[in-house]
């Protein structure tokens, strides 16, 4: 596969294929510049490199050749990624789902996904997912959620029955690991708003300093629920609680908008900036049974002597079990990476551990205890799912180090929320279908559902206000970064609308009194941009009729999906 | 090959000096170079299959 790495000459081309899409098809490097360039070009708005990659290849190359060709390599990118993907570096498979991502816009409606190209087959996108699962790396995230997110077809948004046990399991820990970071932008965007986007290193810094993960480890509390179903709402209430909280950072207090919906939201975080922040903490540190975490010393030096620990305990095992571990074995004990799972499931069982050491050591006594073999079993969903909330939390943390780490996330963020949209048909039928009592194949939980659901309804609209906002008092240097990400996030925002048109009553009420509230209430220069961008980028209208937000959907175009 | 057949515009770009008509022969140049490899590619793994059918 040297073809594809790059070290061929036998073509007489002297590069490889992921050397060509990278260099001469994608023009990466031309790319790079334009973004390292963006403040001084009034031309360019957009500093995602990969939206500009996109966006430079639609416009140059995508409409010069017949869709026959570009169906090909959609076709034979798919096949060299889901064959092959062991042999590609990092580097290239950005460039390859990059190529993916270009031929999957249409170029003829930038705001749409392209509607000719074949679907993809049910066997890449479980390789899709597999790489998202496996990878650290927030940029292929972020791709794949773009990709799978874009791509035409119920097959990139397969059912849990459909993909098996072992894909299902996947399927979950891939959108758990999405439903972090969506979360995660949101609460980015908040802490740059409340800064003005004036000092992004301070923003970092209070971030990193505030980041706690929080677990719940108590699924099973005395109500008399059915087992499954308590499991479930327990696993999802440690998510919600366990997300990461800024709190150094307090909600924007001035958005009236919202309000009433946000509620529930500011209670959690608003706290923090008050007088009695420090009592409200207290008090709910003493209500609930949640263990944090604290990364005092820095997600770094805290993810180092984790991997030490386990590299020991690794080591460890292998003398007990071997006497006699030959160097070779030992060097690639040594070498073994550490995998941020790892480190996840190892923080799991400690803290387990420290919460249940009394009843394991009165075991003796009669009374069940809480080991930690017996937990799983009982609650086998709970925990990977809970596996999968550090783990993506892990990934979060460490990622975020300077300005473009900040600002990829966001964007990682944004299409991480786009794909669970797509998912929200998945959801919703998953909310009631449940005959009680079945085993789901799938651990994705009701309250998940809602989580997401919420999610959607609550914090689109927010998004898109703070983004707006932020762009008025952000510095110029950073405008183009949030006039970007904003549209992107209004993308998010019409799929969603769309979504909403065939939805039950639920999700469309609430979004309709979201939209009602942008629509009736003004916030500063905020609602006819809104407004004016809903009406230009979708068939979805917005209007003000005797003081109620009307939302008028424009049923003959672009629904046929 | 592929681009030739396909590209609506190819022999008008090819005798064209134009930045346009250059860009679009790059394009078709780059992309035919991107086919051919794809195809070595596949004709190997065909090759492959073959073998250990």
């Amino acid at each position: 596969m040297e073809m594809i790495r790059g070290s061929d000459s036998s073509l007489g081309q002297g590069e490889g294929l992921a050397t060509l899409i990278k260099d001469t098809l994608l023009e990466t490097a031309e790319c790079e510049k334009i973004v390292a360039d963006a403040s001084e070009s009034d031309l360019q708005a957009s500093t995602d490199l990969d939206e500009i990659i996109r966006e430079n290849f639609l416009r140059k190359t995508r409409n010069r050749l017949h869709y026959k060709v570009l169906e090909y390599v959609w076709k034979c990118v798919q096949v060299l990624i889901g064959d092959h993907r062991s042999c590609l570096s990092e580097e290239d498979l950005v460039a390859m789902l990059r190529l993916l991502d270009g031929l999957s816009w249409d170029n003829a409606t930038p705001y749409d996904e392209a509607r000719t190209l074949p679907h993809f087959k049910p066997d890449f996108t479980a390789v899709l997912l597999e790489i998202c699962d496996q990878t650290d790396n927030v940029r292929i995230i972020k791709l794949v959620a773009t990709v799978l997110s874009n791509a035409p077809g119920a097959r990139a948004r397969p059912s849990v029955e459909a993909l098996g046990l072992a894909g299902a399991e996947q399927l979950n820990r891939v959108l758990v690991k999405f439903a972090v970071f969506a979360e995660a932008g949101d609460q980015l965007l908040q802490a740059a708003s409340k800064q003005g986007g004036q000092d992004l290193k301070k923003i970092l810094d209070q971030v990193k300093k505030s980041f706690n993960l929080r677990l719940h480890l108590e699924p099973d509390r005395p109500q008399r629920k059915p087992k499954k179903e308590q499991e479930s709402t327990e696993a999802l209430d440690s998510e919600k609680e366990g997300s990461i909280e800024d709190e150094s950072v307090e909600t924007n207090s001035g958005h009236d908008v919202l309000a009433d919906c946000m509620q529930a939201q500011q209670a959690s975080t608003s706290a923090s900036g008050s007088d009695g922040s420090d009592k409200a903490k207290q008090k709910q540190a003493r209500a609930s049974s949640k263990i944090e975490i604290r990364f005092e010393s820095g997600i770094d030096s805290f993810l180092q002597e984790q991997t030490q620990a386990i590299l020991d305990a690794k080591k460890k095992d292998g003398q007990d079990a071997k006497m006699e571990i030959d160097e070779g074995n030992a060097k690639e004990d040594e070498e073994h990476k550490v995998k941020l799972r790892d480190i996840a499931e190892k923080i799991f069982e400690q803290k387990f551990e420290e919460k249940y050491q009394e009843e394991v050591k009165t075991a003796a006594t009669g009374s069940t205890p809480k080991t930690l073999a017996k937990f799983k079993t009982m609650y086998a969903d709970y925990v990977k799912d809970s596996i999968s909330f550090i783990e993506a939390n892990l990934i979060y943390s460490k990622f975020i180090s300077d300005d473009s780490s900040f600002w990829l996330a966001v964007e990682c963020s944004i299409q991480c929320q786009k794909r669970l949209i797509q998912k929200l048909d998945h959801f919703n039928s998953r909310r009631d279908e449940r005959p009680p009592g079945a085993r789901s194949v799938a651990p994705i939980s009701r309250v998940f559902c809602d989580r997401v659901q919420n999610f959607v309804t609550q914090k689109l609209a927010r998004n898109c206000i703070t983004l707006v906002s932020s762009s008025s008092t952000a510095a110029e240097s950073e405008l183009p970064r949030y006039i970007s990400s904003c549209v992107a996030q209004l993308q998010v925002l019409k799929q969603y609308l769309r979504k909403v048109k065939d939805a039950e009553a639920g999700p469309g009420l609430a979004s309709s009194r979201v939209l009602q509230e942008l629509v009736v209430k003004s916030v500063g220069d905020a609602k006819p941009f809104l407004l004016d961008v809903l009406n230009q980028i979708s068939s979805i209208d917005v209007v003000n009729e005797n003081g109620e937000a009307v939302l008028k959907f424009d049923s003959s175009q672009e629904d046929a999906d | 090959m592929l681009i030739r057949e396909g590209s609506q515009h190819y022999y008008q770009a090819k005798s064209g000096t134009d930045a346009q008509s250059v860009r679009h022969m790059q394009t078709a140049q780059d992309f035919e170079a991107l086919v051919d490899k794809l195809r070595a590619i596949m004709l190997e793994k065909v090759k492959f299959i073959e073998k250990t059918a």
